[in-house]
């Protein structure tokens, strides 16, 4: 059965909308698999089903995400598309899983292509800024923005209207494909499991994943459960080790710092500042989007003044760092610009754009672990494995479980900088941001531990049985009485070895397909 | 003392080296080696706040690092070696440093304006040291994050004037 074009335009337009949201909003997390899935079941008229091939795409694609600004698979897409044939064509959850896994990995390109082509926006963006002219700035930053729009809305609105035929017809597969294709669903999550352990695993913290596991096989905690606990015993030991201080009290009065931003426009600049990643290019990155974020500011600072031009340009530079805790930085180059307007020989350019280039890696480099390595896959977890329970309420908990978090940083990192200034970061406690790392960790691997025994099930085909005369026991059985879940663990920790040794993540996933189509389908020796 | 992963990075310290490659080598050291940044207090201390669990930054000179890798600082330390820029690395490979391959991520200094990928751009001066790094025998490998696609660089430079 094919969408209606009115239906695929609905849905592309929430696909591209998602994309778009990761360079003007902030960020939101909107193009996961775990709110577009449900999102797309809602609109189609049957949100479980939404709930499930979402909640699925979610595990797999758990540890994929754009660090430093390298394209991962395309989720908006994939789990669009994924979500939309299954219902259309009246498809297993597993088996829209065979469209919407090679669409996203297929859709990746899209994103590229839009970060290639928006090259053009930061030539035309120079053009106006050597002008003066900030409404020519916008103007490119605005169309990047809609371009990058395209890049997911035109693909998903393509597919959708022109391959309903194909889609129905997995829903006739021979026998052997589809209880391959069935067991691949279950396998594939191994992937997602397997990156995100590489990123949360030491050697000391490598316990907490296996108790998460152990108590979800042998206590049959859930997996919010097991999260609720990894978050407690991750708390325990911030404060065993001395505490929740990541800013230090002044050891001794300081100078009062000079605060020469008014409060309108550090508000402007905060609201502004969720469009950093605006019109993203490989060679410039986020330039446009922060050059963006401080025009309001510049133009009352130099407005009709020949600086102005010199100030946007100096701004149109290589910047990266990450999309929730830019705050500081946008801190501490408004203070600086604004010494500059009342005393250019006070502060040469020079500094202005030492602040960034020292501030953005570093910022990026915590943000990235803290929020893409943990809360994310975290919430994610969670999430999905309500989702796969049916429970709707899975999406709402995801983006209000991330996003409560992403805004209060957003700000709270914003108003330190402006408070402190130079000085937020000699009285950061390193050791204390260690910690709150670490015991993020913590929660995290409890949570990921029981989110493999809970949601990543596999084993022996049942016909496989150990025979002595009349007595008869299939051997998962006797694995079972080892320890339930023991092949889906192998499976992750293998998986984990792998992304140790450096093996693409292409190849894992070809990999775990191949061994699920072989040995689920044409051998039936897992099931 | 073991040399997991010898990486030019402009960046030096982000997520990508933070969360991807120092957990896909297994490092507990990444030595930041940039002489500027050396003598920055103030970078210093930033570099080392972003260090991930269970992973330890120290931060030196070119000079410093070889006298320090040299005495064997580090013996049983799985080492990320990071530095800046192209010319840095052969500074570092001259001094008696083996390097049998490199990872590259973004590098494009100011005023850089030969693009050799997507991710490289390099000043006259960094070509040349690109040139020279490919004539030494070393491979060097374009790539952001580990299991993800990569760009061999030394048939790019050789080609360039």
């Amino acid at each position: 059965m094919n969408i209606p074009v009115g239906i695929a335009f609905i849905l592309a337009f929430f696909a591209g909308f998602a994309y778009f949201g990761r360079r003007f909003l902030g960020d939101l997390y909107l193009e996961r698999a775990i709110i577009l899935g449900p999102l797309t079941g809602l609109i189609m008229g049957d949100l479980h089903t939404g709930l499930i091939v979402g909640g699925t795409l979610e595990l797999i694609f758990m540890g994929a995400s754009d660090i430093g600004g390298s394209v991962p698979a395309n989720l908006p897409i994939g789990s669009t598309i994924g979500t939309a044939f299954a219902i259309s064509a009246g498809l297993q959850p597993d088996q829209a899983l065979a469209i919407a896994i090679p669409a996203a990995i297929a859709g990746s390109f899209f994103e590229l292509l839009a970060k290639t082509v928006s090259t053009i926006f930061v030539a035309g963006a120079e053009y106006f800024a050597d002008r003066g002219n900030s409404g020519g700035v916008s103007l490119m930053v605005h169309s990047g923005n809609f371009l990058h729009f395209l890049a997911d809305f035109i693909p998903t609105f393509v597919v959708l209207s022109f391959g309903g035929q194909a889609a129905a017809s997995l829903a006739n597969l021979p026998d052997w494909l589809s209880s391959g294709i069935k067991l691949a669903g279950n396998m594939l999550p191994a992937l997602g499991f397997g990156i995100l352990l590489s990123m949360l695993a030491t050697p000391a913290l490598i316990p907490w994943f296996f108790i998460g596991f152990l108590l979800a096989i042998f206590a049959k905690f859930s997996v919010l459960a097991a999260a609720f606990l990894g978050i407690c015993a991750g708390t325990i030991f911030v404060f065993q080790k001395g505490g929740l201080t990541i800013v230090r009290q002044a050891d001794e009065a300081e100078k009062e710092v000079e605060q020469l931003v008014p409060e309108a426009d550090r508000r402007t600049i905060f609201w502004r500042s969720f469009g950093l990643q605006s019109a993203f290019s490989f060679d410039r990155m986020q330039a446009l989007g922060f050059t963006w974020t401080l025009i309001p500011f510049l133009k009352k600072l130099y407005g009709g003044t020949e600086e102005f031009a010199r100030a946007l340009k100096r701004h149109l530079v290589f910047f990266n760092t990450h999309m929730w805790i830019p705050g500081p930085i946008f801190a501490m180059v408004a203070d600086l610009e604004a010494r500059r307007a009342q005393d250019p020989s006070r502060v040469d350019e020079q500094s202005v754009q030492a602040v960034k280039a020292s501030l953005m890696g570093p910022l990026a480099g915590i943000g990235d672990s803290m929020f893409h390595g943990t809360l994310r896959p975290l919430m994610g977890g969670i999430a999905a494995s309500l989702a796969l329970d049916g429970n709707p309420i899975a999406p709402l908990l995801f983006f209000f479980g991330t996003n409560i978090v992403h805004v209060f940083v957003r700000w709270w990192s914003l108003d330190q900088g402006f408070r402190l200034g130079g000085n937020l970061f000699e009285r950061v406690d390193q050791e204390g941001l260690r910690r709150v790392m670490e015991g993020a960790a913590i929660a995290g691997l409890v949570g990921l531990g029981a989110l493999v025994a809970n949601w990543f099930s596999f084993g022996l085909a049942p016909t496989l049985t150990y025979q002595t005369g009349n007595y008869s026991l299939p051997i998962q059985n006797m694995l079972d009485s080892i320890l339930p879940g023991l092949l889906p663990l192998i499976t992750t920790l293998l998986v984990y070895w792998a992304v140790r040794r450096g093996v693409r993540n292409t190849y894992i996933m070809i990999t775990l397909l191949i061994i699920a189509l072989v040995f689920g389908g044409i051998i039936k020796i897992f099931a | 003392m073991k040399i997991a992963l010898v990486r030019i990075d402009e960046r030096l310290i982000h997520g990508q080296v933070t969360l991807g490659w120092s957990r896909a080598v297994s490092a507990n050291l990444i030595l930041a080696v940039n002489d500027l940044v050396a003598r920055d207090q103030m970078q210093k201390k930033l570099m080392m706040m972003a260090a991930p669990v269970g992973v330890t930054i120290e931060i030196y000179s070119v000079d410093e690092v070889v006298e320090k890798l040299n005495a064997n600082t580090w013996p049983n330390a799985t080492i990320l070696l990071l530095l800046r820029n192209p010319i840095d690395m052969v500074r570092l490979i001259e001094k008696g440093v083996q390097v049998p391959k490199i990872n590259v991520g973004g590098v494009r200094s100011p005023g850089a304006t030969i693009k050799l990928t997507k991710e490289v751009v390099a000043t006259p001066e960094e070509l040349a040291a690109w040139k020279k790094l490919d004539e030494m025998g070393i491979r060097i490998e374009v790539q952001w994050v580990p299991n993800q696609g990569l760009t061999v660089l030394n048939d790019i430079v050789r080609k360039r004037k």
